[in-house]
């Protein structure tokens, strides 16, 4: 489904993205890892056709990712639909007066009737049991509730591809939990999430096939109990780190962990 | 959100911080307030925009003090059953106008040419006059712009403006800029309320003013990275540079008469001054 | 420096909301053709950081506070079509949501402080800094005098609107209706405010946040530095043609008013028992001399204009004549100012 060949990526004299190849099967669930600075963000940002590489080519079922190929009202508007990107900000994601509004921005730009887009938020705010708070400002909700209306604002589209960038990042554990069922239900198998994070927690639950990133560069690819497995791949790109503390039973003592957020 | 800052002090952040929560716990009663059940709450925010509109263009325009007293009644009157009280209202707007313009408005009693108030006295009528119609017009007009800011959400008075035929990016614009206006408070609160538990002891001017420039700074960087970003998710849900929205005003009979008591209301406060 | 309501008449409002559309107009245009879709996140997120700027209260030397409007910083980063738009933003959600500036003071605001003062930051910070390197401190100076000179040209703007008011509206009893104060007494208080505290405000930040961006984000300052082009094909600043043209066919008004313009008396004003009333009643109540003053009279052979009372001999209509004498003397205000700015090209190259 997505190819990336050769992709380089350069962003204020940093190279974010050095020579990436890889392929991404329909279908599947991905999941990026890679510590802060590792190139994920910017490699799902491309996926979703919102940056273009210095060199190397993206393609979406063969076809090109690329600006001119954009400036095609059809070719774009189509793709926005089928490919969704959940920012990890979500005030980046929030930018409409209520979250009503918020959910039907994306439909409102896809130019479907008034009536059918009403039915669609509503069904989709009631999905991610957000009704009550449709007219709320977005400054009003929560953590928790800002990121199920991003969700929403991305599902109300009902993409084939869903992208997703540190989504239980700054989340409540009962947030985190909500949202990674919502995720592990999504889809039924039929639909492709790729997942950026670095919570390595999330990873079995969430995918089936792991890339891991560092800075810029592919250096691994496989399944995750494969790349879980091995420290010293993940003590090398910075998932998992020494660290010293406390048991109370055993005294000081050092052991590699990774810091679950 | 931070909500209660007592009193200000007198160091410029305090000061600083002070504006700033004060504007976020106005947006915060506004909010409430337009959605708690009275009077003007359930009138259409079309037919409110466009009578608010009219009732400030004609306190504006006309010549007769007793009018704008009147019309400034009849807000306070609408307020009160809208669930908003006069106490708010004094601290809200009519303080603050009052301090304001009355300096203002007070050097005029004395320096206006005319005919004496009482023989002897340094005041004039046509003082005393015209500082009734600068301070009375603005009480008045400030109340009328309050009370439809507080008995409407602010995303209906922007899908009402576009009945003033204003175009859609205006009003897309206006909403975001609120939208952004409380995540930019956020930050600035949280820099400067950072600073303030952090200071220790007293800073020397220079400082002050690197300390107060390096916050618009960071300010300004995060305000260009955010619209970046900003940018990028409208793509990534399909926009390609036009807006649209969505509104569901319904006309109702009730508002018809409202529509007309805005109005009538305007031409009396004019043709009473004519 | 925000209007409120009741200060300004309905017709000076109307007048400046008129002035100030084409300029919005031409603004919004420019961005769509420069920035395409970034247009609308870009002036949203920074009419929002204006808003707060305009709540911060600043330190100065000599240990005063003042708050600053962060016009000069808008146009340097944005270029001063995007600062139009963005700081009429923010005044308007200001009027509006949080009543501070009239609603039917909107145009005279977004005139005087988003338009004027946008336009002057940048024309001022473009000269001053010429073609010197982002990182030149020259910049930092250039930045503060552009945020002074923006600042103050807009504070007397407001000023002037203020003190014609009661000489052109005031109700049948002789009070005025709107702003009491007459230029000779609007002018100076407005200054002074504003070339000592808000003045020094708007330098401050200004100069500030220029060496801030200097150190930690250059790239924001290439907006306007040497390279940076804002020129487009002269066809689109047809409609500021358009809008000196409504203004010009609005000088009229002037003639409104009741009797000359304050000061501007002939000697023989001082004989004619309606002229003096007329001056009686514009200075405070106070009877001219019997006589005009003796330097007045030998001033007033010097320099007779070409156009006596503004009409020349030719033209009977005064209206007319009004309407010439302003198109010839902004024509000259206009030549003398592109004059200048080739002069000083010149001498640069």
């Amino acid at each position: 489904m997505f190819i990336v060949e050769d992709v380089t990526f350069r962003y204020q004299s940093v190279v974010a993205l050095n020579n990436v190849s890889l392929e991404i099967e329909e279908g599947r669930r991905i999941a990026l890892l890679g510590a802060n600075g590792s190139g994920k963000s910017t490699l799902l940002r491309m996926l979703d056709g919102l940056c273009f590489p210095d060199s190397g080519i993206v393609s979406f079922r063969n076809e090109i990712l690329d600006e001119s190929h954009f400036e095609h009202d059809d070719f774009a508007l189509d793709f926005r639909r089928r490919v969704g990107l959940v920012f990890q900000n979500p005030d980046v994601q929030l930018f409409n007066p209520t979250v009503f509004d918020e959910v039907a921005f994306g439909p409102l730009q896809m130019r479907w009737s008034k009536q059918e887009i009403r039915e669609r938020v509503a069904a989709t705010l009631d999905t991610l049991e957000i009704t009550h708070l449709k007219d709320r400002p977005p400054h009003r909700l929560s953590g928790g509730e800002k990121k199920r209306v991003a969700i929403a604002s991305v599902l109300v589209l009902d993409p084939e591809v869903l992208l997703l960038d540190e989504p239980t990042a700054a989340l409540d554990p009962r947030s985190q939990s909500q949202i990674i069922d919502l995720l592990i239900g999504w889809g039924d198998g039929k639909k492709t999430v790729i997942t950026a994070t670095h919570d390595l927690g999330l990873v079995e639950d969430i995918a089936d096939d792991c890339f891991l990133l560092q800075s810029g560069k592919l250096i691994a690819h496989g399944a995750p109990a494969g790349i879980l497995g091995d420290e010293a791949l993940l003590r090398s790109s910075n998932l998992i780190h020494e660290h010293r503390h406390a048991h109370p039973a055993l005294g000081f003592h050092t052991h590699p962990h990774s810091h679950r957020t | 959100m931070s909500q209660i800052h007592l009193g200000k002090s007198r160091s410029f952040v305090g000061r600083t911080i002070w504006n700033l929560s004060r504007g976020m716990n106005f947006a915060a009663l506004a909010e409430d307030s337009a959605r708690a059940g009275g009077l003007l709450q359930s009138v259409d925010p079309r037919i409110k925009v466009v009578g608010t509109l009219a009732v400030i263009v004609a306190v504006a325009l006309t010549h007769s003090l007793v009018a704008i007293a009147g019309a400034f009644l009849v807000a306070t009157i609408l307020a009160a059953l809208s669930r908003i009280s006069p106490f708010q209202l004094a601290r809200w707007v009519w303080m603050p106008v009052f301090l304001f313009t009355g300096c203002i408005a007070l050097p005029a009693i004395f320096l206006t040419p005319g005919d004496p108030f009482r023989a002897g006295w340094p005041i004039t009528e046509q003082g005393l006059r015209t500082a009734g119609f600068l301070l009375m017009r603005s009480e008045t007009a400030v109340s009328l712009s309050t009370l439809l800011v507080l008995t409407t959400r602010w995303a209906h008075i922007l899908k009402a403006l576009r009945v003033l035929r204003l175009p859609v990016v205006f009003v897309v614009i206006l909403g975001m800029t609120y939208r952004y206006l409380f995540v930019m408070l956020e930050i600035a609160l949280d820099m400067f309320e950072s600073r303030e538990s952090r200071t220790v002891g007293v800073l020397e001017g220079p400082d002050k003013r690197r300390l107060a420039t390096a916050t618009v700074g960071v300010l300004l960087s995060k305000s260009y990275h955010l619209s970046t970003d900003v940018h990028l998710a409208m793509q990534s849900r399909g926009f390609r540079g036009e807006v649209y929205i969505l509104d569901d005003f319904e006309f109702r009979r009730a508002d018809g008469a409202w529509l007309f008591l805005f109005f009538a209301a305007a031409t009396a406060v004019v043709w009473a001054g004519r | 420096m925000h209007i409120p309501d009741g200060y300004l008449s309905p017709s000076t409002c109307a007048t400046l909301y008129a002035g100030a559309t084409p300029f919005w107009y031409v603004s919004l245009q420019k961005m769509k053709r420069r920035l395409n879709t970034q247009a609308v996140p870009l002036l949203s997120v920074f009419a929002a950081f204006s808003f707060v700027i305009m709540m911060f209260n600043l330190p100065l030397p000599g240990g005063t506070t003042g708050h600053a409007v962060g016009v000069a910083i808008a146009a340097i980063v944005l270029g001063p079509w995007a600062s139009i738009l963005a700081i009429s933003v923010a005044l308007v959600i200001q009027a509006i949501f949080f009543g501070d500036g009239g609603i039917t003071a909107i145009g005279a605001n977004c005139f005087n402080m988003a338009i004027v003062g946008s336009l002057v930051a940048y024309a001022v910070y473009r000269l001053v800094a010429g073609r010197t390197p982002i990182e030149s401190p020259r910049r930092v100076v250039a930045a503060a005098i552009a945020g002074y000179t923006a600042i103050n040209a807009s504070a007397l703007l407001a000023a002037l609107e203020f003190g014609i008011q009661p000489m052109l509206f005031h109700d049948a009893s002789g009070a005025p209706l709107y702003a009491p104060y007459p230029l000779h007494i609007a002018v100076p208080a407005m200054m002074i405010g504003h070339l000592t505290i808000a003045g020094l405000a708007e330098m401050v930040v200004s100069a500030g946040v220029v060496a801030y961006l200097q150190r930690a984000e250059p790239a924001l300052l290439k907006t306007t530095a040497p390279g940076a082009s804002i020129n487009d094909a002269p066809s689109s600043t047809r409609p500021l043609w358009i809008a000196v043209a409504v203004l010009l066919i609005l000088t009229p008004l002037g003639i409104l008013a009741a009797g000359a313009a304050w000061g501007e008396w002939v000697p023989e004003d001082f004989s004619t028992p309606q002229a003096r009333r007329q001056i009686a009643a514009v200075s405070g109540n106070q009877a001219p001399p019997a006589q005009a003053p003796a330097g007045l009279q030998k001033l007033a052979a010097v320099w007779t204009a070409p156009m006596p009372r503004y009409a020349p001999p030719i033209l009977k209509s005064a209206q007319l004549g009004y309407i010439l004498s302003a198109m010839l003397g902004t024509g000259l205000i206009v030549l003398a100012f592109l004059s200048g700015a080739w002069i000083f090209t010149r001498a640069k190259q």
